[in-house]
Order: C-alpha cells, then structure tokens, then sequence
C-alpha cells in the first residue's frame, strides 16, 4: 500500500502501488480511449464479483488446472512445499503459500501465475504515457479502476497528479466505501469519478456485498456539488437490482446532480467463474442467471432516464 | 426506408429459388471438334456469342433495370479440343522438376491462369458506347502489318462484342412486346421504358443515370460470360457521377429515385454470393450442384493439388459454371484529379446500400483521406460498430505510395486506383495485375533454412552451409526465400504464356486499355501496366520462429541448432515443456514488443526486396504482398513440420500480417503498435489487416483505430465487430443466428454458414483476423 520511501540521495523516490493489471486500449471505463490501471485490495465482498483476485490485498496465487502438463518443476521450486503430487494429481496448499512468485516463474505452461505485484509510480506513468496518442484523438486517460483504489489514496493521488501535469484525463472507478478523507485527496486530480451502486436497499446490499451501503450513498451524495464528473455504474445483477423500480430508485438519487454524466449499466456475465477455481475459491455466482439482452435494453432506456 | 418496390425486388433478388421460378434451366452446346480448325481464342468468342444469342431473357417484376445473371443460365461450353485439353493436362509434367517439388511440399501454388482480379473499364464504355469500341477494333483491323494472333484477337474480341449487342438488343425487342402487349397505360410505360435504355445502352454512350446504371450491369454481366468471376467495379461513384449530377441539375430526376435505382443495380450484384453461400464456400471443391454439368473435369478437384494442369488456373472452373460473381470490390470516395476530397451524392448510396439492405456483394472499399467527409467516414463507423463487416477502408496515401514503389504506373492512374479482387491495388480500365498467387509458404521456408535445404530428408532448396551466428542464420533463410522466389517467377514466366494461349477473355481484353491498340489480349501482356504478384502466407510464423531461434540458440543459448531440429523433427513428442517454454516465455509478434517488431519489419522488407528483383515475361517487377485467405494457411499449415514458435506440425499458419492467433496477450494498442511496424506499402500488391473487436463499440473507437493507422504505413484494413459470446452462441444455435456476419480477408460472410474449423479459427482469434 501506498508508502513513501527516502532515496539514497534524499530524493523523494515515487510511491509504490499495490496493484495487480494495467489494461490498455479500453472503451468502457469512462470517455475515449483509456489506460486502466487495477488496484488490488477491495472492502466489499460482492458475490457476483468477476474479479476475484482483485479482492485480497495480498499476492494471490492462481492455478489453472487444465493447463498443468505435471512436469513438477513447481514441487521442486517452492520453498514452502505448498505444491504436491497426489495420486497423479496436482495438489496446491495454498495456506502455506507465501506469493514468492518462484512456482509461477518456472511453470511453462502458464498453469501457475502470481497476481499483485508493487509498481512504482515512474514505471506506472512510463506505460500510461504509451497511449497519449489514443487519449489526445479521444479525450480518453488514465482510469483508476480495481479493487478500491480509494483504499491507497496517497498512491492514487500521486498518479493522478502526474497525470494531470501531463494533460492526460483522469478517472476514477469507485465503490465508495471509503473515508470521506480519500475523496478530498484525489478529487482535486480527477476529472471523472465513475461510481458504482448496487443497491439502496440496505440489508440486501448487506447480504450481496458484506458491508452497510450507508457510507456508499454518503459519499455518493457528497459528491453532488463538487467539480467533478459522475458517472454512476450499476452492476445488474438478476434478483438484486434487475427491476425497472431498482434501477428508477438509483437515478431518482443522483438524477439531480448537475455533475451527473449518466448512469450506466453493467449487466452480470461469469466470464470470472474460472479465475474463482484458479483461486480455490468457491463460485457463489452459480445460480445467478445471465440477464437477457432485451430486458438489459429496456432497462438501459430507464437508465438514460426514459420512464 | 425501403420502398415497397425495392422491398419486393430484394427478396425476389435474395431469393435464388425465386429467380431461377423466372428463368428456365438451359443447356447450350458447342461442337468443339467440327470447329477445331480455328484457333482456341475464336472458338472462346463463338461460346461466348452463342451464350449472348441464346440465353433466356428474364424479368423481375417491377425492377428497371433489365437482366440478371443466374444459376440457371447454361454453362459456357468448353472451347477446347481433347488434344488441347491432353496438352493443359501434360503440361505439369514438363516443368522444371525443382518446381514441381516445391509445388508437392506446398511451398507455392502456381496459378497460371487468376480468374477475374481485373476492372473492366466500364467508364469508357459509359461514354463511348460498345459502338465506340467496336469501331476502335474494326479500326485497328485496318493495319495491314498485324500477325495471326493479333488479327485473331482482335477477331475474337469484335464477335463477343457484337454479340453482346445483340444479348441487350434482345432485351429492347424483348421489352417492346411486353410493352405492346400491355393492359394499361402505366404498365406500358414501364416497359416502353426499359425498352428504350436497353436499345440505347451499352451501344451507345449513356445520356442518364438510368443508362449508366443499365450500361454498367450489361458489362458486367457480360464480362462474366467471357471470363469468371472476382471483377471489380472500379471507382464507381466517381464514373457515375457526371451522370447523375446531370439528371439532377435538368431535374429529370430526383435524389431519391436516384437512390433507388443505385439500390437495384447494387441487389443484382448479390447473386454471386447467395449462390456461393448454397453451393458451399470451399474454395477448391466443385459446386455442389448436382444438376450442374461438368465443362472439362468430371470430378472434384483441390485447387492446390498441383498434378493436374487445370489446378493451376486458379478458381477457372469453378465459377464459370453460372456467370455470378462474389469478388466485387467497389471504391468510393478518395480524391478527385485536383486533389479533392472526391466524395459525392453516389458514395452516400453506397454506404446508404450497405445500411439498408445488408448485403454482402459487392463489397464496398473507401478510399480513405485525410480529406474525406467526416460526416461520410461516421456514417461508415456506424455501420461497422453495429456489426456488419462493410464497409472496408484502405488509406490512399499508403496506397499511393505502393504503387510509385512498382516503377511503373504514372501518377494520373496512382491517383485513380482502386481495389481488385479482395484487397489488391490496381489501376481500373488499365492494369493487369494477377494478384492472387504463389502464397509462398514462409514458415515451411524457414524449417527448410534450419535444415540446411532439406525437408524430411529430402533436398527441396539450396544446400548450404551451416550457420554459426544469427546473422549467418537469418541470412541463409533470405537465400532460400530467395532462391524460391526465383523458381516460383521462372516456373510462372514459362507457365502463364503457355495458358495464355488456351484461356482468353477478348472482350474484357477489348475494355483494358492497351489491348487493342498493341493487338495483344490481356493475359499476354496486352494492358498498359502489366504485371503479376507474389504474395506470402504464415508471415508472424515464420517471425515468430526466427524470433525463437535468435534468442533461445543464438542468445540464451538453451539449445544447439542440431538438437532443436530434432525436437522439431519428432513434433516436440516428449519434450512439451520446452513447446511450451518458446511458445509462452519467447515474445511473440503482436505483442509490441520492438525487439520482435523490428524482426517483422526486417522480414516485410527483405521479403519486398527479393520479390521485386525478379522480373515478368514483360520485364515488370513482380509485386510482393502479404496475403492468405483461409484455404492457403490451413492446406499449407497441414503439410509444415512444427516450428520453434510452439506450433505443432500441421498446425494452421498465421493469416496475412496478423499475430498468430493466441499469441496475442496484451491489449489493441499493441498489437496495433507491432502490425504498423511493418511497411506495408512496400507490400503493394495487397496487405492487410483484419480488426476483429470484441463486444459494443461505439463507432468512435473505430474512428480512432482509423486515424490511428492513417498516420502510418497501412494500405487497406478490415473491421468485424463481434461479440464472442455471441459466436460460440451461434454455432450452438445457428437457426437463431442466421443474421450474424464477420469479416474476414476478401470475403464477408454470414457465420452460421461457414465450415466448423473456419468458425472455430475466428472465435479463436482475439483481436485479429
Ligand atoms: S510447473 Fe506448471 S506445469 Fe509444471 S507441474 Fe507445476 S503447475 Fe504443472
Ligand atoms: S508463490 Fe512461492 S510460496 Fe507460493 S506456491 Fe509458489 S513458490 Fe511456493
């Protein structure tokens, strides 16, 4: 997590971010072309979450089963013993795991990759500064997206910082469940905040994402008359907020906001589902259907504010 | 829109049942034996004039324009003699025996003789009429000084025309009768005036849109009796235009029923591709017609099995069988003769064409400028982001360029270029440019290269020394590449005058400019600019596997030369982690690393290089292009060993100048980074790109990737928005997805009726095609 360190000379070296992708050439995550950048570590606990490794704050292990050819060079490598061979199959104990990343380095057939790594700010800017020619033709920019980036607010703020000193366009993608604090630092750098919503309804948010939405929609009304652009982004998800009414609730909130850019919806898809058994966690999304294209349009149609 | 009229005509159009209802099926004959006195050129004219005297005239209707082309219409009878047909037949058998090996380790086709991939100049006979032309052979008749073959020739070519002339003249009568006949006074109208075009046009020159539109169709129609199918139809806006600007401006006619009357000649285009779609797609499998009546060749054939003489003519006799087309490029907008943006009202239909009646023939290219209509290129992005793989976009400049590099066109015919067959560069009216060929087969150059001229044992290239550096290394795959870039350009310059003599085509000869005045059919070296092509296939693969090899022998030193050839040799057979050590750990093209982008580069050049050094039987440079369609990586990948790139053998090579598909693991930005590495003017004959985006996309991404690739060295790219899901979806379900198009490398096509592995290879692909 963000933290300062002293250079030999007494320079201030950049931050380190705990950060697990960076994504270039997105469409979807606010205006033009942009550049994601992922942080790792999130507070929520969405049971329909498509990235789960984006969840823990530490490295995460991933294997992928169907890609392990058995050549146990990984058995070998670990310090730790956490990979075994059992009856011809390949065992992982994670428990024992300690993210050294040695396991991964060795596996050829991509079965074993480390998610999370700290990225100083130099080499971050180094690859957002790639696409400038994408973001001067689309008003596109850097996207801080994860995870919570809000939860390193030292780091996002940093980033975005150097951006905005090189013209590029800034954006933020939060769940909000963060201290008011963190805002303050970073809407100053930020263009865009994109906002995500799941529900007002408090104890089905509770029960979906593990937490009260109370700080959620606190700071979502907080942002109501700062110099910043909002786009509200609704995962849609079957059974907790597919309804014509759910959605109406959500933009009857913010419909207000003079900073308000639209309300987006997201519709649920389980493109994640087999990152969950790379991780060796259990799916809970299983009996959650796939919304159906048609009703994602009617919905959308509400959404742009058309009853 | 669509007029209910239009409505009507396209599913009569789209119909094919519908419109062989209206056209009854027909056998016309030739007696080749009794005529086998005359040479093959005059009794290929005497076909094609009995085809123009006898066939059926049919009628959509309610349409105004006259005459469609049909399944149903009588095979064009063989023009050859058994002893010629003996002859094509032999004629493998005497050519040189390296070649022939080459030909039998699939390391290039030969086709001698390209069907179509040529723009008859119908500007010209827009405005001169086939009277005009006519007049010009009987002219050139005149000189006393002419040979045999020119005098036949030009023979040839007069009696197509002219019978020609009589095809459409039976129209007129055709129409009057009707017209006669007629109830009342609107239906007699109707007809009065249909017969009125087709007696003015194509004899005389065009005096409205309607005639140019009509004089258009009947050359197109008619080139397809003479030749086979892939003929482009040039600038179209541009030549339509002084005839529509005209109609207009005297108010004869108005915006609107301007726009109808394109939509009819654009619906009579889709024929060809309703028919191929019933057929099957398979190139190198005969129509599965089976009432279809063989020509030459009573079985099926494999266009790229190289034993039998008439597999070296390309899709010949494929096609000829029922005069449709399904390779008809068209180009708009561009630039004017000033230099000016040259979109006008015509290009507006044509992209108002492909958004209301989403067809897939012909296939429509733009020109693309700096200079072009914003407005114009946005409407095309809405099409393209709304999935549909029309229209195509080639950037002028890049293409301007390519051809100064060729040393032979002047600059007023650079200016006017247009695109041929799929995505070659050619000049209309003017240029012979055989550009579907060779498809030399780099990875399987490259394990020769490593084998020290060797395949397998046997010796196929040059025995050279063994490589002790990377330099020594790459340079003895230049000398090989070399070497059977040479064999290939001698074993075409013997082989493409000995066709020549048998398949002809004098009346499209007769619209080239050139032809008539040097006496000489096209395929002999009649047009002004004339050349041939030499196109590669498996580019990244090959870049890839050299890639592989200067780091992991050369640089790391993993492993000696000797021991990675035996590797390869048993296909990785024990050794899968090592495949897949180089197929995962080595960078990979498409991935914007600059190490291996230089490498492509180097390649793309070295490659333009060798090609141009060598030269036609009209001592033109031949043109290099990086160029495959599915058929060329698939067979040509069936019989190439594993590479060190982590393909196995037999595996699909890599398409055009695409990553190999799966090796791509970041993001658009770079792979566009690593595919605009290349030069890919220095490709002239044809280079492409296929962006395959995945899920919504606003037009605007598309705009960008546009001026992205505007601002480098790209001639011609292709956009298919589709969303995976959706593919894998359609293949399960095809009934619910009849509707769903991609875009791939010279065709468009509806999904659900591609072959399974074809399907299979475009969900494959991440971002390229
Ligand atoms: S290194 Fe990779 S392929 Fe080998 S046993 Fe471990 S996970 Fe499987
Ligand atoms: S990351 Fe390190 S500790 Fe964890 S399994 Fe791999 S080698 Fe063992």
């Amino acid at each position: 997590m963000g933290m300062t360190k002293r250079g030999e000379n007494n320079k201030v070296c950049a931050t380190e971010l705990n950060i697990f992708d960076i994504q270039r050439f997105s469409w979807v995550d606010g205006p033009g072309i942009r550049t994601v950048l992922f942080f790792k570590g999130c507070n929520l606990d969405c049971i329909w979450c498509h990235n789960p490794e984006s969840r823990s704050f530490d490295r995460d292990l991933l294997f992928y089963a169907d890609r392990c050819i058995g050549c146990g060079k990984c058995v070998d490598i670990c310090p730790n013993g956490c990979h075994a061979f059992s009856e011809g199959r390949h065992v992982v104990r994670r428990e024992r795991c300690a993210g050294c990343g040695k396991c991964a380095s060795v596996c050829n057939a991509e079965a074993l990759e480390i998610v999370g790594k700290a990225a100083g700010v130099d080499d971050i800017m180094e690859e957002v500064l790639e696409d400038m020619e994408f973001y001067g033709m689309s008003g596109g920019g850097l996207t801080l997206s994860g995870g919570e980036p809000l939860l390193q607010p030292e780091g996002c703020f940093e980033i975005l910082e150097r951006c905005k000193k090189r013209g590029i366009h800034t954006a933020v993608d939060t769940a909000g469940y963060v201290e008011w604090s963190s805002f303050e630092r970073v809407l100053p750098v930020t263009d865009y905040i994109l906002y995500d919503v799941k529900t007002l309804d408090d104890e089905v948010h509770k029960k979906v994402c593990g937490v009260s939405n109370r700080a959620i929609i606190r700071n979502l009304l907080n942002l109501k008359d700062r110099d910043v652009n909002l786009i509200v982004r609704i995962p849609l998800v079957p059974g907790v907020n597919d309804t014509r009414e759910d959605v109406l609730e959500i933009v009857g909130l913010v419909g207000g906001f003079d900073n308000l850019v639209k309300v987006e919806l997201l519709p649920f898809h389980k493109l994640g589902r087999s990152k969950y058994e790379a991780l060796g966690l259990a799916y809970r999304a299983e009996k959650i259907p796939v919304p159906d294209r048609e009703k994602v349009c009617a919905l959308r149609q509400h959404a742009a504010g058309k009853r | 829109m669509l007029s209910e009229r239009i409505g009507k005509i396209r599913s009569t159009i789209l119909t094919l049942e519908e419109i062989n209802r209206i056209i009854p099926k027909e056998q016309i004959t030739y007696d080749v034996e009794a005529n086998s006195h005359k040479s093959p050129i005059i009794r290929h004219a005497e076909v094609v004039e009995r085809l123009f005297t006898s066939i059926a005239i049919n009628h959509i209707p309610g349409e105004r324009i006259a005459g469609n082309n049909t399944s149903n219409y009588s095979p064009r009878p063989n023009h050859l003699t058994n002893e010629e047909l003996e002859e094509i037949k032999r004629y493998p058998k005497g050519v040189f025996k390296e070649a022939l090996t080459a030909m039998d380790e699939r390391i290039f086709y030969v086709w001698a003789f390209t069907q179509g991939h040529i723009v008859p100049d119908k500007e010209l006979v827009l405005k001169r009429g086939m009277n005009g032309i006519i007049e010009d052979i009987e002219s050139r008749l005149t000189d006393k000084t002419l040979d045999r073959n020119g005098r036949e020739f030009l023979e040839a070519s007069l009696i197509e025309c002219r019978g020609f002339l009589r095809y459409t003249g039976r129209h007129a009568e055709w129409f009057g009768k009707k017209a006669k006949e007629a109830e009342d006074g609107g239906k007699r109208k109707y007809f009065e005036d249909l017969a009125r075009v087709c007696g003015r046009v194509p004899a005389n020159p065009a005096t409205s849109f309607r005639e140019a539109l009509q004089s258009a169709w009947f050359v197109h129609i008619a080139t397809m009796m003479d030749d086979v199918a892939n003929h482009s139809l040039g600038r179209i806006d541009q030549y339509l235009y002084p005839y529509y600007k005209k109609d207009i401006d005297d108010g004869v006619i108005t915006k609107e029923e301007a726009k109808e009357l394109f939509f009819e000649f654009w619906m009579k285009l889709n024929l060809g591709y309703k028919l191929q779609e019933l057929c099957g797609l398979k190139i190198g499998v005969r129509a599965e017609d089976p009432d279809s009546v063989g020509v030459i060749d009573e079985g099926s054939y494999d266009l790229f099995d190289n034993r039998d003489g008439f597999s070296w003519l390309s899709l010949k006799y494929i096609n000829q069988e029922n005069h449709t087309d399904n390779g008809q490029v068209l180009d708009c907008a561009g630039l004017d003769g000033e230099g000016n943006d040259a979109t006008n009202d015509i290009s507006w239909f044509v992209l108002d064409a492909v958004d209301e009646l989403r067809i897939f023939e012909p296939k429509p290219v733009i020109k693309y400028t700096d200079k072009t209509d914003k407005r114009f290129m946005r409407k095309a992005y809405g099409i393209l982001a709304s999935g549909f793989g029309l229209p195509a976009i080639a950037f002028d400049e890049a293409g301007e360029r390519g051809l100064r590099r060729c040393n032979m066109f002047d600059e007023e015919a650079i200016v006017n270029h247009c695109h041929i067959g799929c995505i070659e560069l050619g000049i209309p009216g003017s240029s012979y440019i055989d550009p579907m060929n060779a498809f030399m087969n780099l990875p399987k150059i490259f394990l020769i290269a490593l084998n020290n001229g060797y395949y397998e044992g046997r010796k196929v290239g040059l025995e050279l020394e063994a490589p002790r550096t990377w330099d020594e290394f790459i340079n003895n795959f230049y000398l090989q590449l070399d070497y059977f870039v040479g064999l290939y350009t001698k074993t075409m310059n013997d082989a493409s005058p000995f066709f020549a003599r048998y398949f002809v085509r004098p009346l499209i000869s007769g619209l080239i400019d050139g032809c008539i005045e040097s006496a000489v059919p096209v395929d002999n070296g009649g047009a002004r600019f004339w050349t041939k092509a030499v196109n590669c296939t498996g580019f990244s693969t090959a870049v890839d596997s050299l890639f592989s090899i200067k780091k992991i022998v050369y640089g790391e030193k993993k492993i000696g030369l000797e021991r990675l050839r035996e590797v390869l040799d048993k296909n990785f057979e024990g050794e899968e982690d090592f495949r897949l050590l180089v197929k995962n750990r080595i960078p990979k093209f498409g991935n914007g690393v600059d190490e291996v982008d230089e490498l492509a580069k180097e390649v793309s050049s070295m490659y333009a290089e060798i090609v141009r050094k060598y030269k036609t039987t009209k001592g033109t440079s031949y043109r290099p292009g990086i160029y495959s369609f599915y058929e060329p990586i698939k067979n040509m990948g069936a019989v190439t060993g594993a590479t060190p790139d982590g393909r196995m053998a037999g595996e699909v090579l890599s398409l055009n100048s695409a990553p190999y598909h799966g090796s791509v693991k970041n993001s658009l930005s770079e792979v566009l980074k690593s595919v605009t590495a290349i030069e890919h003017s220095k490709l002239d004959n044809a280079s492409c790109l296929d962006v395959q985006l995945n899920g919504r996309i606003e037009p605007e991404v598309i705009e960008y990737i546009v001026e992205y690739l505007a601002k480098r060295d790209v001639l011609f790219a292709h956009f298919t928005v589709v969303d995976r899901d959706r593919l894998v979806e359609a293949q399960k379900n095809p009934d619910r997805y009849q509707d769903l198009t991609v875009r791939v490398t010279g065709f468009s096509a509806r999904f659900v009726v591609l072959p399974k592995d074809t399907q299979d290879e475009i969900i494959e692909r991440s971002y390229w095609g």
